[in-house]
């Protein structure tokens, strides 16, 4: 009986706390804005007919009489329409009572092994305890229950915090399957979290929300445990085993079996994105091992850069350049004349007959 | 008489409905859940454990959460 008494007065705070979140969110609903703009029409069109009237305007009296009963039904719809919504604002069929919070509050004691009320924060939270799926540690999870945003009628008003997170070596972000950002997927959970929130449930909502981190649905997890330990390829963005990744030897990016290549120079594991294809022979070689012409600055592979260091390209301009500068440009003296013969179209000269 | 159930299975609604008198929370449960097994549910009068063969009380709070509840993205 004592300890009844002694828990109740722990609790009995922060179950008036809770219960004036819960008046509040009741009171702070909205209401719809109603068709003003549909009443002034209807407000404006007998004074309008009245003057058409008066003005011998018959056609236009009687297009403003139909146009009456259009917007008399249009307001009627409207007004249907807001009685729909405003009921379906008033979700709830059973009001927390002090009694009730109180109640939630201790068996939440019961159930969880830390249940905290911040009053500075306004924060209510549970810890679970620590959780594994298929065999994966995942550690205790702090469940907290933000209830000024109760009132401001936020869709998720609780974060989902891992205490000891073991994330997805893929998102750190990924705490749980479930869980991103300290954001609950509820899935199946999703309207009996929003219904046991709406009715101020709170003892049925954190056991709904423990639940859901005792669960694994592998059909639709953030990252799933198979992959819990995986990683992403950078190429081709796949998840694979930590076993079936390399390292580029280049940019050091995490590359998967299928997407590593080699330096045709060096054979580094390399990434398809670190390799450039030599134009000489379209190896693909890393920038380590390829050497710029000194001409055009194309990358080269060794093998193809010359002693001179120029690309096959530039090597053979070269080449032919140098055969071109060899080649006599002017014809020898002729023995005859001791004229020199001028080549065709460089200038023109008398040749003696 | 008179008894809450919570049922927080799919839609978490909370009605009030009409039992007989010296009903059990087995009977409630097999009419509202079918025969699907109470392993799989938590089940409790008035947030506290119960026995399945308990009476209930006129004005008992019956909740039954499902353990697994599964989350999707």
């Amino acid at each position: 009986m004592n300890k009844n008494r002694a828990s109740r007065n722990v609790w009995l705070r922060p179950a008036r706390r809770l219960q004036q979140y819960f008046e509040a969110t009741n009171t702070n609903e909205p209401l719809t804005e109603l068709p003003v703009d549909l009443w002034k029409r209807l407000e404006q069109i007998p004074h309008l007919q009245e003057t058409a009237i008066a003005y011998d305007w018959l056609l236009a009296a009687n297009r403003l009489k139909r146009e009456f009963r259009s917007q008399l039904n249009q307001f009627h719809d409207a007004m249907t329409l807001l009685c729909d919504e405003f009921d379906r604002l008033q979700p709830r069929q059973i009001t927390p009572t002090l009694r009730d919070l109180l109640a939630d509050l201790e068996a939440l004691a019961d159930d969880f092994s830390d249940v905290k009320f911040d009053s500075s924060t306004h924060v209510l939270s549970v810890t679970t305890e620590p959780i594994t799926l298929q065999e994966v540690e995942l550690g205790p999870f702090e469940i907290q229950l933000h209830c000024r945003e109760l009132q401001t009628g936020q869709l998720s008003p609780y974060r989902v915090v891992a205490l000891e997170p073991n994330p997805s070596s893929t998102n750190d972000e990924v705490t749980h399957p479930h869980v991103q950002s300290e954001l609950l997927c509820e899935g199946d959970g999703r309207q009996a979290i929003a219904t046991a929130l709406a009715q101020g449930r709170i003892h049925d909502f954190f056991v709904i929300v423990a639940n859901l981190l005792r669960t694994y649905n592998e059909g639709s997890p953030y990252v799933g445990l198979d992959d819990w330990f995986g990683t992403l390829c950078d190429d081709c963005g796949d998840l694979r085993s930590s076993d079936a990744i390399v390292s580029c030897g280049q940019c050091v990016g995490a590359i998967c079996e299928d997407c590593i290549d080699r330096c045709a120079g060096c054979d580094e594991n390399t990434c398809r994105g670190c390799l450039e294809a030599c134009p000489g022979c379209d190896d693909y070689c890393c920038s380590g091992c390829l050497s710029r012409c000194v001409d055009c600055d194309t990358a080269c592979c060794p093998s193809c850069l010359t002693d001179s260091e120029r690309c096959p390209d530039c090597h053979e301009a070269q080449e032919e350049s140098n055969e071109y500068e060899s080649f006599p440009t002017t014809e020898p003296p002729n023995p005859q004349t001791g004229i020199t013969v001028q080549s065709d179209c460089v200038g023109q000269t008398a040749v003696p007959a | 008489m008179q008894v809450l159930l919570i049922n927080n299975d799919g839609g978490g609604f909370a009605d009030y409905i009409e039992v007989p008198d010296g009903a059990s929370v087995q009977d409630v449960f097999t009419e509202k859940v079918g025969n699907r097994p109470a392993s799989d549910y938590l089940i409790r009068v008035n947030r506290q454990p119960c026995a399945s063969q308990q009476i209930l009380q006129e004005g008992d709070r019956i909740s039954i959460t499902p353990t697994k509840i599964e989350g999707a993205c």
